[in-house]
């Protein structure tokens, strides 16, 4: 960071958290708490994402598959599991995630935009990528992966 | 200040206030006993009242306030409402309508006057307070026993007596008074009052009353203290010399005198301080924070947890000196579920007063000839819902006039009444409340709504083809959608459907439309009664615990394999003389069926409106009280789950939606 | 420079009066707000010297906003105007901090000493 103020807007921290074999981040100013997989009660809806409800210290939050909701193949979760649990509209809603690796500050004007076609999800959802070290870091767009009204679509043609 | 200039706005908030007296006089009329109306139509008055004092209108401004005796009387309830009363306070009013636009027309309004007052001051003995009687003594007696003169000794200041006059238009007076105290205090030490305190606190004094005070600062600061008082017109102190000339003289003269006198006003205050404890009476409330609520609601819903956690570990170790104490506690918290519920519980009616004069108002403006109907204003919701129902409520109603209800002209022409019929309804439907609002006007038209849509760009003419009627009129809550360019409601915003349905939806409500062509169409809004707290049977189905409802519950029994009937390929057992469908809660829920038949099923009988269905589970836990959590579905549409419920263990149990689940 | 005065009230016509009254008498009128709200808002963006504030308004009634604005600036100068029926409120007022009351209809000599009183 060359100069100017460490907090300025141009900088972020975001959570970095991985999903197959990608890597994604949300910005932590959204984030609520991150909590290990828990036991979650499945609802009787044919939900494409909704993985079902969990108790969250006495309150019943959703929670989100993202491998289903990116349309990615299902894994047994793992020690690494991790549920990231976001506030979305004023509501609280968990997010299941493989791992979660880490916090990192980034430069929001080293940030690109989404190439064309990224493999299985679509672009809506995406703010943008930055590459951190050897990786790309996928950078969600919150707002636009929760609404709900918009089912995913696979882009099955990359 | 020139008045000419305020002559318009004047006019227009005049108008206000006249609808709103002349709709509460309305109301009265057919519901005399209506506390809130008479208070309504004397707000009205005294608002009138005001405005036209400003203005400089006298004579309105005196009429009015013989309105507002008369109404005081009522509200009082020392006179009462009848024909003759609410005639004349008509013609007053029509009279108030008269001079506001023209204030010369004064004929007929000093006879007007002369009969409201008739009302005011005739039959009825109004009371006047205690004090105007000879008994107060207006100078510096202050008639001090040895202990107040010792008292006064030991203060360490300068005894003073001070005498402060009000301004005779002074209207709060024990306010005033109150802040002639507190400034005092600020100085010194107050020994004696006269009238005594309680009396200056009740206002029973004229506009004057002394103060026995001991004070070290100097008499100038005291003296400007009390006359920066607003409203304070005279001040007067005068220090003492020797306070003991004012210890009480030991006659028996004064005490005989003071007697009699002091009988009569027993006799006086009796009915006015029945008048007085029932004015205290209403105000007997308080304000809260709503936020205050939330938290003490909170709370609440944890203990009833958490006392469920210990109930449970009672069970599961078998404590039966745990389970014995355990009892009673269930109860006080029980009690204390419910009377915090029911401090956030509010009539409906508090949303639905508005919209009579709105309905009123819209009738003029649009040239409709409307008959509201309202029913179950009885009906309560949590405060928070209702101070966000009402403006999604008004857009619809104005809906519903403006594009549903035809012109009088048009509906004659159908062969329809002339006037129009809004019901507005709302009653409690399971854990919902329900609101509807029904119009026998034109209907919503599939057709028009399709083709708008389709103009707008909200749907494509090919997924136009694909929708059914009932799917095409709910376009009309689509985002984009709104028909009017500028809807302006009540409160001057522009507001379309959308935004109404996004609005009740983010207060976990749903709202539907039912419509027909030429006849009219329904709008159905549900709305949940939050953070419920309810009984229930819980129940296991395919290892996941579910909560039943226990106000839908009728009995719970062991249905057998072989009273179990196919009637037109549904299960149906005969009990009590009727046929029970039954259901199976695991095909309801898309769980699979058993593998192994059973001889005897668990099944939870509810009903539902008016039938009875049999719920088949797999088995019954026991009854339970449970804390309703709101479940965030997303939009999926959960509809056979009414929410979450966290057991004893952490764990989550589903409640059924019995509607739902039966019917659905 | 004169002393400013917040006007709160719904009523336009209570507004405009106060106004005139405000500057008839030598003050100025920092800003006008219709409902608690607003005038919570307009309170820390102008600092008046002084808040007339109607007690029935929409949104947050004038009770709740005097105080809050008591609590964001405890030596706030909120004068509380009633209406007849509202004796508990002004009470409530008062002991939250507000430094006078006028009552309804507003007469101008009344309106006057509150001002001289509270602002000299």
């Amino acid at each position: 960071m060359k100069g100017g103020d460490i907090m300025s807007e141009e900088t972020g921290q975001i959570i970095v958290f991985d999903i197959g074999e990608e890597k994604f981040g949300v910005k932590i100013t959204e984030v609520h708490e991150i909590i290990r997989m828990k036991r979650i009660t499945e609802l009787p809806i044919n939900s494409p994402y909704i993985a079902g409800i969990i108790n969250l210290r006495g309150d019943i939050i959703s929670v989100i598959d993202l491998r289903k909701r990116f349309g990615i193949e299902d894994i047994v979760e793992d020690d690494n599991t991790r549920i990231i649990v976001v506030e979305f509209e004023g509501q609280n809603v968990g997010l299941i995630v493989d791992a979660v690796s880490e916090v990192l500050h980034i430069d929001e004007s080293k940030v690109d935009v989404p190439p064309r076609s990224m493999s299985g999800i679509k672009n809506d959802y995406i703010r943008g990528i930055i590459k951190v070290g050897e990786h790309i870091v996928i950078l969600l767009e919150l707002a636009n992966l929760l609404k709900s009204k918009e089912k995913i679509e696979l882009d099955k043609e990359s | 200040m020139d008045m000419s200039d305020f002559k318009e706005l004047y006019a227009s908030e005049s108008r206000e206030h006249l609808d709103l007296l002349n709709d509460a006089l309305l109301t009265l009329e057919n519901n005399p006993n209506d506390m809130e109306m008479i208070n309504e139509a004397f707000r009205a008055a005294h608002t009138l009242k005001g405005m036209a004092g400003t203005m400089g209108f006298d004579n309105v401004s005196e009429l009015a306030h013989a309105m507002e005796n008369v109404m005081d009387l009522i509200r009082d309830e020392t006179l009462a409402v009848n024909t003759e009363v609410i005639n004349l306070l008509f013609k007053a009013v029509d009279m108030l309508e008269l001079l506001s636009s023209s204030p010369e027309e004064t004929s007929g309004l000093d006879t007007l006057i002369k009969e409201l007052k008739a009302y005011s001051q005739g039959d009825v003995v109004v009371e006047k307070p205690a004090n105007t009687t000879a008994n107060l003594k207006q100078d510096n007696d202050f008639n001090l026993t040895q202990e107040e003169i010792e008292m006064t000794q030991n203060a360490h200041g300068h005894p003073m007596t001070i005498r402060v006059k009000l301004e005779e238009d002074c209207v709060f007076k024990s306010l005033r008074a109150d802040m002639v105290l507190d400034a005092l205090e600020e100085h010194g030490e107050l020994i004696k009052a006269n009238p005594e305190i309680e009396k200056i606190k009740n206002e029973e004094f004229e506009h004057t009353f002394y103060v026995l005070f001991s004070t070290k600062d100097d008499k100038d600061i005291i003296y400007n203290s009390l006359n920066s008082v607003s409203e304070v017109e005279e001040v007067e102190i005068n220090l003492i010399e020797d306070i003991t000339e004012l210890l009480i003289k030991e006659d028996t003269k004064p005490k005989e005198e003071s007697k009699t006198t002091s009988e009569d006003n027993e006799k006086k205050k009796k009915p006015k301080a029945a008048t007085l404890s029932k004015r205290l009476k209403s105000n007997n409330t308080i304000r809260v924070d709503v936020e205050r609520l939330d938290s003490l609601m909170n709370l609440v819903a944890e203990l009833v947890i958490k006392r469920t956690q210990v109930e449970s570990v009672g069970r599961s170790y078998n404590l039966d000196e745990l389970n014995k104490k355990l009892k009673p506690l269930s109860k006080v918290t029980t009690e204390l579920q419910n009377a915090v519920m029911e401090m956030r519980m509010v009539p409906i009616s508090l949303v639905f007063n508005r919209f009579p004069r709105l309905v009123r108002d819209l009738s003029q403006e649009l040239d409709k000839n409307i008959n509201l109907v309202i029913e179950g204003e009885d009906t309560e919701l949590d405060r928070t819902i209702i101070d966000e129902i009402g403006d999604p409520l008004v857009h619809m109603i104005r809906n519903s006039i403006d594009h549903g209800v035809e012109s009088p002209a048009k509906r004659e022409a159908a062969g329809k009444d002339p006037v129009g019929l809004v019901r507005l309804s709302a009653f409690h439907e399971g854990n919902n409340v329900v609101i509807q609002i029904q119009d026998d006007g034109n209907g919503i038209d599939p057709e028009f709504i399709g083709n708008m849509a389709v103009e707008k760009g909200v749907i494509s003419q090919s997924e136009l083809e694909t929708m059914s009627d009932n799917e095409i009129i709910k376009l009309i809550f689509a985002a984009g959608f709104s028909t009017a360019a500028k809807v302006s409601d009540v409160s001057g915003r522009g507001v379309g459907m959308d935004v109404v349905k996004n609005k009740i939806e983010s207060l976990s409500g749903s709202v539907d439309i039912t419509s027909q062509v030429g006849k009219g169409s329904i709008f159905t809004i549900k709305l949940p009664l939050t953070l419920s707290i309810i009984q229930g049977f819980l129940t296991k189905v395919a290892n996941q615990e579910y909560v039943i409802p226990l106000e839908s519950i009728q009995e719970i029994v062991d249905v057998n394999l072989d009273e179990i009937q196919t009637i037109r390929k549904e299960k149906v057992i005969h009990r009590r003389g009727s046929v029970i469908p039954l259901i199976s809660l695991r095909n309801k829920l898309n769980k699979a069926e058993l593998a192994e038949k059973r001889t005897e099923i668990p099944t939870v009988i509810v009903e539902v409106g008016d039938e009875n269905y049999g719920l088949m589970v797999d088995s019954i836990i026991g009854q339970q009280e449970v804390v309703i959590k709101r479940i965030n579905d997303l939009s999926e549409n959960l509809q056979k789950i009414a929410g979450g419920a966290i057991l004893g263990d952490g764990s989550i149990a589903l409640i059924i939606n019995v509607e739902e689940i039966t019917t659905g | 420079m004169s002393k400013s005065v917040l006007i709160v009230d719904d009523a336009q016509f209570m507004r405009t009066m106060l106004g005139k009254l405000i500057e008839e008498n030598g003050y100025e009128v920092a800003g006008e707000a219709i409902n608690g709200e607003e005038a919570i808002q307009k309170y820390m963006d102008l600092s008046p010297d002084l808040v007339t504030m109607d007690i029935t308004m929409p949104k947050m009634d004038g009770v709740e906003a005097t105080k809050q604005i008591l609590a964001f600036n405890p030596e706030a100068k909120v004068v509380m105007c009633s209406a007849m029926g509202q004796k508990p409120m002004v009470v409530e007022s008062l002991k939250a901090g507000a430094k006078d009351f006028i009552v309804k209809p507003i007469k101008p000599n009344k309106v006057k000493d509150a001002l001289k009183n509270i602002l000299g």
